[in-house]
């Protein structure tokens, strides 16, 4: 990590509280939140960032979002993939790192072994509990020991386009609320391309609300080269609900919650299922929120990504592929069939802003446009830095991100790549297990966080009580 | 804790650079488990081609190889890579490392004048390292044809 002036030699010295004590990595996303303790593979919490709401409660993990009455599906995270609901955001990640995570849990003063006075008495109070001797600045920090983050550093994630003023309530959420003794704010893409072991990389994220492409030089992000789109696996799942609706006969999305029994139907006729009665009325954010389900799976089993030859919309293509096997895919209320032509037809629109469902809509704003695809994205990306570090950013792309898990995709990827920049080396590094490209960025905070000589550039405790939240604009670059 | 700056390692390094001894290439990896503590693994005389067959696919490991090409039909130059090797199914903490451990190979490694990245077999094409260390060479005497 060439930005921070490390004298390499330097064994780290500072270790929390005498023991090793674990850090925590937080990588807030659209759709999902993962936490998990700095050193492990993976992500140990991997909860929805949808969160229920009844009246004033709110409930969080996947579990909790049933149909019941008055209750709303909400997000703390708005569609740019930055925070937008704070309040909402403390809470659900109090909620999974001290619930769910369960880091162990500080010892108050009487019992952690460093309050014995010098003749080794204990003082006790007059209940003959043992108290613990006035600490300094006892009034404010009395507490601050009760709180089960008090031990534990704190790394994390955020886009490479947050605001500043986004990042300084970060910190401020951090030390206030939950006395962390160290904060780091790292950004998706430079944890991505340290997880795949590159130093300098081309990022390329396909998550759930945006795609973006970061090139990333010696640890540190080219900021004019940052570039995103909202063409991300959400966008996806608006083009296959666009395909379904004009699909004759139209196929209706009916979530799973709603199906009380089904009848096997031959494919392409319509569904025989009972449908379940509520009492309630059910809000529209629940039922999209469960749509959202049966469309997962639906990309997930049956969407794929056109490799060759050519693009899609190459005469002859589209009837070639309506010629090819196709998967076959049962919705919830039984309605199946065979698909084709279409599976391909919802993710062309990533490459091919002509391709995509739409296209030919009269109102211009609704188009994809040429720089929102993802060729368009990288092109715009290496527009913007220097030509002499193009070849080597080439040929270090980094995929990661879910929705980079559908078939064919890097194969395309290739393709697009090779006529875009024709004659220079392109090497696409998309690592084949599938909690690697979900997680790219946790895992790469994991190792940060578990590092030597990282414990340096922490901002400690006393550090942001001294500077005020400010410090987290100059250290975190 | 790495174990880069073992005698082994430097005395393979030694050799290497010699002009007397055969060896011209040596591969350090991991030591089983656990922990972090690199070892010298293996050293030879065939060169790149030999190297890369020794590369395993589920680790990560540097190597350090003497190549000879001639620059033009009269001279013979002798030049160093540093070869960081990041198998494909090398575990996901190992592979996150290798760019902070590389770093600390380098450091006894020191003499090198290209350092290649590789990820499969394939990037370690003979002719494409001396190409690269042609453009490292300077002076080209051979009026550009390479």
């Amino acid at each position: 990590m060439s930005q921070q002036p490390l004298a390499s030699s330097v064994q780290p010295t500072d270790i929390y509280g005498g023991d090793e004590v674990a850090a925590i990595v937080l990588d807030p996303g659209y759709c999902h939140t993962r936490a998990g303790f700095a050193g492990e593979e993976m992500p140990k919490q991997v909860i929805p960032s949808f969160y229920g709401q009844i009246g004033e409660r709110e409930l969080f993990g996947d579990e909790y979002i049933n149909p019941r009455a008055n209750f709303e599906v909400k997000n703390y995270m708005n569609r740019d993939s930055v925070v937008e609901d704070w309040d909402a955001a403390a809470n659900l990640w109090e909620w999974m790192l001290v619930e769910r995570l369960q880091p162990p849990r500080p010892l108050p003063p009487s019992k952690n072994g460093l309050n014995i006075g010098d003749d080794g008495d204990v003082v006790m109070d007059e209940d003959g509990n043992p108290s613990a001797p006035p600490a300094e600045g006892a009034e404010e920090g009395a507490e601050e020991y009760e709180k089960p983050l008090y031990e534990n550093p704190l790394l994390m994630t955020e886009a490479p386009w947050n605001s500043a003023k986004a990042r300084e309530k970060a910190i401020e959420v951090v030390m206030e609320t939950w006395s962390c003794p160290a904060f780091w704010l790292s950004k998706t893409p430079v944890l991505s391309a340290f997880a795949a072991g590159k130093a300098t990389a081309l990022v390329l994220d396909v998550g759930g609300a945006n795609t973006s492409v970061t090139a990333i030089h010696d640890g540190m992000v080219l900021k004019r080269s940052v570039q995103r789109s909202h063409v991300g696996g959400l966008w996806l799942s608006g083009q296959i609900r666009t395909m379904l609706d004009g699909s004759e006969p139209k196929v209706d999305i009916v979530p799973t919650f709603m199906v009380e029994n089904k009848k096997p139907v031959e494919a392409g006729q319509p569904a025989e299922a009972r449908l379940r009665k509520f009492d309630f009325p059910i809000s529209n954010s629940f039922r999209a929120y469960e749509e959202e389900r049966v469309l997962t799976e639906f990309k997930e089993s049956v969407v794929e990504v056109w490799r060759s030859p050519g693009r899609l919309l190459t005469p002859g293509n589209e009837d070639y592929a309506r010629s090819q096997p196709g998967r076959v895919f049962e919705f919830p209320d039984g309605y199946n069939q065979m698909w084709r032509e279409q599976r391909y037809k919802v993710a062309e629109g990533m490459w091919d802003e002509n391709a995509a469902y739409g296209a030919n809509n009269a109102d211009e704003s609704s188009r994809l446009s040429k720089s929102q695809t993802i060729p368009g994205l990288i092109k715009a990306a290496l527009d913007g830095v220097d030509v002499d570090v193009r070849p080597n950013l080439l040929a270090n792309v980094v995929v990661t991100g879910s929705t980079s898990l559908l078939n064919g995709f890097n194969d395309r990827l290739n393709l697009e790549l090779g006529a875009l920049y024709p004659g220079m080396k392109i090497k696409i590094h998309a690592a084949g297990l599938t909690s690697e490209r979900r997680f790219g960025a946790w895992i790469g905070g994991s190792i940060l966080g578990s590092l030597g000589t990282f414990h340096q550039m922490w901002i400690s405790r006393t550090e942001y009580q001294e500077n005020g939240a400010g410090i987290v604009e100059k250290r975190c670059k | 804790m790495s174990g880069a700056n073992s005698p082994e390692i430097l005395e393979a390094y030694e050799k290497i650079r010699s002009d007397k001894d055969e060896t011209n290439w040596l591969l350090v990896s991991y030591a089983p488990t656990p922990g972090n503590k690199l070892v010298l693994s293996a050293t030879g005389t065939g060169g790149i081609s030999e190297l890369a067959e020794q590369l395993d696919n589920t680790q990560v490991q540097y190597a350090y190889v003497r190549v000879e090409y001639a620059n033009d039909a009269e001279s013979k130059r002798i030049k160093f890579a540093f070869v960081v090797w990041i198998g494909e199914n090398a575990k996901v903490m190992r592979k996150a490392r290798a760019s902070l451990e590389a770093g600390e190979v380098k450091k006894v490694l020191s003499h090198y004048s290209i350092q290649v990245e590789a990820n499969d077999k394939g990037d370690l094409d003979e002719g494409e390292i001396v190409k690269r260390l042609r453009k490292a060479g300077g002076a080209d005497y051979n009026g550009g044809r390479g």
